[in-house]
């Protein structure tokens, strides 16, 4: 609501809203997610305590990521199965003549918590998907992009079994945009292993 | 919601399918090694080697703004001796970074003459930026683009720090207006909101600018480079790359950008790039790489990854045909001819030059066979074009010898009969019968290698010299690469995992200084880490994959570049942190690989010892002493110096006063000049872990039959009894033995040297044993020659530089022999140098019958002097000194020491009885032996440098203004006005006593003069009524065991009375045995000894830990085994008064205890107070845990630095509860 011409004061009302639905549900289970730095998609969100107020962003700006969004923020009442994605405009405007390689990865609008594993065939080594099974329905892949490798914090990583993803984007022929990757290599011990990973709008 | 455009997929392909058609070919022109520092995260030669398993067509290394790595990388394509013969041609360049937001270009010279621009170029923005920082902007390169290739890379993915200088844009043309935006692809990440649109439509548009003006400056010489990210919008990207390829009309070209050889090195390039960014792994987010795929790859994947855009990969080909440079064609690079004064030619100078010197060095003719070796140097030398090189040595040479620096040449060239007749060298030929060939052959293409050293003070004049005379177009500095050791690579790594302060100084202080072995185990553990966390495993791991790293560059010690041309075109050039310095990126290696003549200009501080030795004899002794005086001496001084020697009494002596050499000394009894030569390279960890050492000695003492495995080893190791100890030795086993090319064997060496983890040692060390047992050579022999080789690498030493240094070991053992008072007063004045504190040094000159006489403001000088001896040669110490009177009568007195007089030295009375009494004098009956030998006259007396804390300036003053001497404390308060501060400083250290003021008494009027000296205090009524206003107070008298502990405060030692001499009743109590009585304890009995640390040693790694206690009856020799070591490690390390319980063992009067138990006594120290009734305040103040930096390397003097800062002089007397702090805590050597 606006009640002037003085410009509203933002941290004030979101704090009263977080008051009010701290009031409603407990002061706990209201949340806001911050941005994490991370390569690691399910990771580059944390959810903190909303009453914990908002922790000083870190300002980084890596010249290797130039461009990339660490997310935005957003106040949400705790316990939605679906997390946000992160900052699900920028996928679009890839029309826009961009710098070589100034442009964000691309991030989806919905990120599930946990990939769901599915079964796909591609080509080998780096293919996309050709297509894929989610949730017991088949989707033959239309377009895709990628792969956007990412590799596992080895630092994190104390048996050395995390593999690194192969993220593709896809649309099927249905017009299903997902957000797939590969687990580990073709030439690795194992085959790889397909997971869905979240969808765009 | 907007909408999504994706690529439509690729034509259905049958599965896999790599064309294999005509084989890929593929160079990879992007490669970051570890020289740009903190980025690359692979070693040069890894890159070579892999690229060459890759069977990569070429390499191009381009590091940020530098080449300092493309020599190694050069030299590791040269080592090429792949079986399958596969070549990868290595091409040099640099990749520029601009600071003005221009993209990254690298830059690759088509000829000699672009990589001089490049060169230019580069020194042209290191001029710009600090040390170690070049700034460029695009209009830099521009001036400098002829002749270079360049592949633009569009957007700068080896991350810039954050880069935030932008003085002008590039891009625009002048008069344009400046781009409103113009920092560099800044986004703002806090608003979440895409960028503006236009701001990146403004940058495509200069970036295109940009290209077409590098396009119109180099037609056909610039590529766009087109590299895979993996960030899901390759295809995206390259189809917009292909665009700007098209409308800007540039091939684009493939790389991969590399960063390291291999995956698995991810882990290390993100470490490194946390310490870059100051950041922990945890923090480090996307500062990191996204993945590890910036690897060398093959040429096949690089065709499967650029299939979309046809060409680019085959454009690689095409552009390494077009880079012709090769830095083989710097060899060419000459030394100035200014040297030949006005001859033809260079080498007629040298000729005539040689003449010269030969008149002088041979009066009486030369030899038959020193000739035929001179006429071969000389046709030699004429046949490589070395002779300006040895004129300018020569030069350099004479320059110095005109202000009267001492220097001497040494090095394979140094020791030739040209170098001898020119006078760069003092080594005789014919005495150590090294010839010319070993250096240069013609065959083997080495440079000639000549270090001078200098003394070390006057280096600078010589350097300035050199910078004079060839400015600084043409003479610079080599380069050294500080590279990450054990210590150093533990703490950053521990940073960047977060590990606590306190964990890594833990780690790092287990280490012994600068070893590259890394962290143990073992020594985790007993730092309180569980060495089986997976984390600190981890660290360690990395650490030790860090260590060997390259750093930063810094400038060499002296090595000097000097080019008749400009320097610059050669190699870039940068300041020094030092002013007036210019240093090149090549280090020496760099250089001989090059074959680039160098000269070292080194400083040794035995020279400034040797010139100060030769200044006292001119002055006291009315002798004219030179190098070469020395050196031709008769047979009595050579039989009474090998004596001392081989008796091990060499504290001071150059190079063989270290506690290793002294043990071998009694073995080894050198009896001629090549014994030194010998001795000197004998205990290195070469000789050591090859496994040489018992063999030599045990053949020298006739215990075992001497050998050669062949004639051609008898050819090399005849003079050795064929047991190879010298570097030249390895370098010709592996040459003659196991049939290496010269080059190869030098490599070899190198390879050992720098950089360890590389497959190609494994190769040479195949080759090696391959080759000798093939030849014939037992398989014993073969494995100890390689672990020959093997330590070399780290501490090799050839027998060319052991020639030359062991004159210099001659030279001081001279002076040491016949003139104990000469050798210390000028080892003092030179100090720090060695391995001995003033205290050991005052010590030894002391027990070969010198007087050593206090410092006092009436008597010394700044620096040490002599005075002649009093007629009694002896004065106790609480009298007051010989008068100034007796000094001055007695300075023209230059008549040696009679016989008779001498006996009155060694009179009984002064044997070392009464061990309360040191003050008196004599010939310690050690060195009884020596009372013919020694020729002194003089008496030390201790200058006041040796007063901790007090000035130069202040000591110079007090001389200046002292005249016939300073009658009271006020007296030479006014007279010197210097501080109150400072005098208090000379009445701690006792230095009134000539006033007839001792310690308590001097400080008393010096605080009367604080009280008294107020500014209205008018002198000459002060000085009258001074008596009146401070009456005289009668103090009690200090005790003698605070005396002593007061002198260790102030002057590091003490000349009263050892301070063990006061513990000895308790320690006598303990059944510890007086190192004086060692001799006379059977060989292999258990005894306890202890004694002040004076030095630890551990030469070489994993060998046997020396260390040297002193009581007050002598020095007593300790030795560890490692694994002793380990057990008692923080004693060992920590404690100053220390017990060790061992073995005794006698070999020809060289006593060790091997010490098997080590008990900390620094707490009985405390007793020193006790004695003297002064209750100590604080025991738990005493008890209490050394600080952890005692681990640290040490420095001279350290503990008396930390001395001076930590206690102030809080109450003047009697503050003396830290007895044991004051005591020195030994130092540590390697």
């Amino acid at each position: 609501v606006q009640t002037g011409l003085a410009a509203p004061d933002h941290a004030a009302e979101l704090a009263h809203l977080v008051d009010r639905l701290g009031a409603r549900f407990g002061l706990r289970r209201v949340m806001r997610l911050i941005p994490h730095d991370t390569h690691i998609p399910e990771f580059a969100v944390t959810r903190v305590a909303a009453v914990a107020g908002a922790p000083a962003l870190r300002r980084v700006i890596p010249a290797e990521a130039e461009g990339r969004e660490p997310g935005s923020m957003h106040a949400r009442k705790a316990g939605s199965r679906l997390s946000p994605g992160l900052r699900p405009g920028s996928a679009g405007t890839t029309t826009e003549r961009l710098e070589q390689d100034s442009l964000a990865p691309i991030r989806p609008v919905r990120l599930f918590e946990k990939p769901e594993p599915i079964e796909a065939t591609a080509e080998v080594p780096d293919g996309p998907p050709v297509q894929f099974t989610w949730r017991r329905v088949r989707h033959v892949v239309a377009r895709a992009e990628g792969p956007e490798r990412i590799a596992m914090e080895w630092w994190r990583d104390e048996r050395g079994r995390r593999l690194t993803r192969d993220y593709f984007r896809v649309e099927s022929r249905d017009g299903l945009r997902a957000w797939l990757y590969r687990e580990g290599f073709f030439d690795d011990r194992t085959p790889p292993n397909w997971f869905m990973h979240g969808v765009f709008a | 919601m907007t909408i999504v455009h994706l690529f439509p997929l690729p034509e259905k392909q049958p599965r896999v399918e790599i064309p294999n058609t005509p084989e890929p070919a593929y160079a990879e022109l992007a490669v970051t090694t570890n020289f740009s520092f903190l980025r690359g995260g692979s070693h040069p030669e890894e890159l070579v080697e892999r690229a060459r398993k890759l069977r990569l067509t070429g390499l191009g290394i381009a590091d940020r703004n530098t080449v300092a790595g493309v020599v190694r990388a050069h030299m590791a394509a040269k080592d090429d001796d792949a079986a399958d013969g596969t070549k990868t041609k290595v091409v040099p360049g640099a990749r520029l970074v601009f600071a003005d937001g221009t993209p990254d270009i690298l830059a690759y010279p088509q000829d000699r003459a672009a990589w001089g621009r490049l060169t230019r170029l580069l020194t042209v923005g290191k001029s710009r930026g600090d040390k170690a920082e070049c700034i460029l902007f695009l209009d830099d390169l521009l001036e400098h683009i002829g002749g270079l290739n360049l592949i633009v890379m569009p957007s700068s993915t080896v991350s810039a720090g954050l880069s935030t200088v932008v003085p002008t844009d590039p891009g625009l043309a002048p008069g344009e207006s400046r781009d409103p935006y113009p920092a560099p692809d800044r986004e703002d990440t806090e608003s979440g909101f895409p960028p503006a649109r236009g701001r990146r439509e403004r940058k495509w548009e200069r970036q295109k600018r940009i290209l077409h003006r590098l396009r119109e400056a180099a037609p056909d010489s610039v590529w766009l480079a087109a590299s895979m990210l993996y960030r899901g919008d390759d295809a995206r990207r390259i189809a917009r790359l292909a665009e700007l390829a098209a409308e800007t009309n540039l091939p684009p070209i493939a790389v991969n950008d590399v960063l390291y050889h291999a995956p698995e090195r991810r882990p290390l390039q993100d470490v490194l790039t946390c310490i870059r960014e100051h950041v922990t792994i945890r923090e480090a987010g996307r500062r990191l790489e996204a993945n590890a795929e910036r690897h060398l790859k093959s040429p096949q994947e690089m065709e499967r990854l650029f299939r979309k855009i046809p060409g680019a990969v085959s454009q690689t080909l095409n552009f390494l045909n077009r880079c012709r440079f090769s830095l083989d064609e710097l060899r060419k690079t000459e030394y100035p001819e200014e040297a030949r004064q006005g001859f033809a030619t260079p080498q007629d100078a040298l000729a005539a030059l040689v003449k010269d010197g030969e008149r002088r060095r041979y009066p009486n003719g030369m030899q038959p066979h020193i000739r035929q070796a001179l006429d071969k140097e000389l046709a030699i030398t004429a046949e490589l074009k070395y002779a300006p090189y040895f004129l300018t040595v020569y030069d350099i040479v004479r320059f110095a010898k005109s202000k009267g620096i001492l220097c001497q040449g040494r090095g394979s060239a140094a020791n030739s009969v040209i170098c001898y007749c020119l006078g760069i060298t003092e080594v005789d030929p014919e005495k150590v019968d090294l010839l010319f060939e070993r250096f240069v052959s013609a065959e083997r293409r080495e440079p000639p290698d000549i270090d001078v050293d200098f003394e070390h003070e006057r280096r600078e004049e010589v350097i300035q010299y050199i910078y004079r005379k060839y400015g600084r177009e043409q003479a610079g500095l080599a380069a050294t690469v500080i590279r990450y050791r054990g210590r150093s690579a533990i703490r950053e790594v521990g940073k960047v995992f977060g590990l606590s302060d306190d964990a890594i100084g833990a780690l790092a202080g287990t280490l012994w200084g600068w070893s590259m072995a890394g962290v143990q185990d073992k020594e985790a553990r007993r730092a309180g880490l569980d060495p089986s966390d997976p984390e600190l495993q981890r660290v360690m791991a990395l650490a030790q994959e860090l260590m060997g790293f390259p750093r930063h560059l810094s400038q060499h010690v002296g090595g000097f570049v000097i080019t008749r041309s400009r320097l610059d075109e050669v190699v870039p050039v940068e300041n020094a942190a030092m002013d007036d310095r210019t240093v090149i990126e090549w280090d020496k290696d760099d250089l001989n690989d090059l074959e680039l003549l160098k000269v070292d200009v080194l400083g040794l501080g035995m020279l400034s010892c040797l010139r100060r030795g030769f200044d006292l004899l001119r002055i006291h002794y009315n002798q004219r002493v030179t190098l070469p005086f020395i050196l031709r001496q008769d047979e009595d001084d050579d039989r009474a110096i090998y004596r001392m020697i081989s008796r091990a009494d060499t504290i001071g002596v150059f190079q063989i006063e270290s506690r290793a050499q002294m043990s071998m000394l009694p073995r080894l009894k050198p009896a001629q000049f090549y014994d030194l030569v010998i001795e000197v390279a004998i205990v290195r960890p070469g000789p050591i872990q090859g496994n040489m050492v018992h063999p030599y000695l045990r053949r020298r003492e006739g215990k075992e039959p001497v050998v050669y495995p062949s004639q051609e080893m008898k050819d090399i190791l005849h003079k050795t009894l064929g047991v190879p100890l010298f570097q030249e030795h390895a370098m010709r086993i592996a040459i003659v033995g196991a049939g290496f090319q010269p080059g190869e064997a030098d490599r070899l060496r190198r390879a050992m040297a720098t950089f360890k983890r590389v497959g190609t040692i494994d190769r040479f060390r195949e080759k090696f044993i391959k080759g000798m047992i093939a030849r014939g050579y037992d398989e014993a022999f073969t494995i100890d020659c390689w672990k020959q080789i093997e330590g070399f690498g780290s501490y090799g030493f050839p027998e060319s530089h052991a020639a030359s240094f062991a004159n210099l070991v001659y030279a001081s053992a001279w002076i040491k022999c016949r003139y104990p008072d000469v050798f210390a007063a000028a080892l003092l004045n030179s100090q720090p140098m060695g391995f001995y504190a003033t205290s050991q040094i005052v010590r030894d000159a002391q027990e070969h019958g010198v007087e050593v006489r206090p410092a006092d403001v009436n008597q010394s000088d700044w620096d040490c002097t002599l005075e002649p001896l009093s007629t009694s040669p002896t004065f106790p110490l609480s009298s007051r000194p010989s008068e100034r009177s007796e000094r001055e009568s007695g300075s023209s007195n230059h008549r040696p020491f009679g016989r008779s007089q001498t006996r009155g030295l060694l009179d009984p009375r002064f044997r070392g009885g009464d061990d309360g009494e040191k003050s008196r004098r004599s010939l310690h009956p050690r060195h009884a032996g020596m009372k013919d030998d020694i020729r002194t006259t003089h008496a030390v007396r201790l200058g006041l440098r040796e007063i901790s804390g007090f000035s130069e300036n202040d000591a110079r003053t007090i001389e200046s203004v002292r005249g016939k001497g300073f009658d009271s404390v006020r007296d030479l308060w006014l007279r010197t006005r210097l501080q109150p501060a400072a005098l208090e400083k000379l009445a701690h250290a006792d230095a009134f006593r000539s006033l007839g003021l001792d310690r308590r008494d001097a400080l008393w009027a010096v605080q009367a003069l604080r009280r008294a000296g107020d500014k209205d205090d008018l002198p000459l009524f002060a000085h009258a009524a001074m008596a009146e206003l401070e009456p005289d107070a009668s103090l009690p008298p200090m005790l003698p065991g605070q005396q002593v502990v007061e002198d260790y405060r102030h002057l590091h030692l003490s000349l009263r009375a050892h301070p063990m001499s006061f513990l000895r009743a308790d320690l006598d109590a303990r059944g510890i045995v007086r190192h004086d009585r060692l001799p006379d304890v059977p060989n292999g009995r258990r005894v306890t000894i202890a004694g002040i640390v004076l030095v630890r040693q551990r030469p070489g790694i994993g060998n046997a830990i020396f260390m040297t206690l002193e009581d007050e009856t002598g020095i007593a020799n300790t030795i560890l085994w490692p694994r002793t070591f380990e057990k008692f490690r923080p004693i060992v390390m920590g404690a100053r008064l220390i017990g060790v319980t061992g073995q005794l063992q006698n070999e020809k009067g060289v006593i060790h205890i091997v010490g098997d138990r080590f008990e900390d006594l620094t707490p009985l120290l405390r007793r020193l107070n006790d004695a003297s009734g002064v209750p100590p305040r604080s025991r738990a103040d005493m008890l209490k845990a050394d600080s952890p930096d005692r681990f640290r390397h040490p420095r001279s003097g350290d503990s008396f630095v930390r001395m001076a800062k930590t206690k102030p002089a809080l109450t003047q007397l009697a503050a003396a509860e830290h007895a044991a702090r004051v005591l020195p805590k030994g130092r540590n050597f390697h």
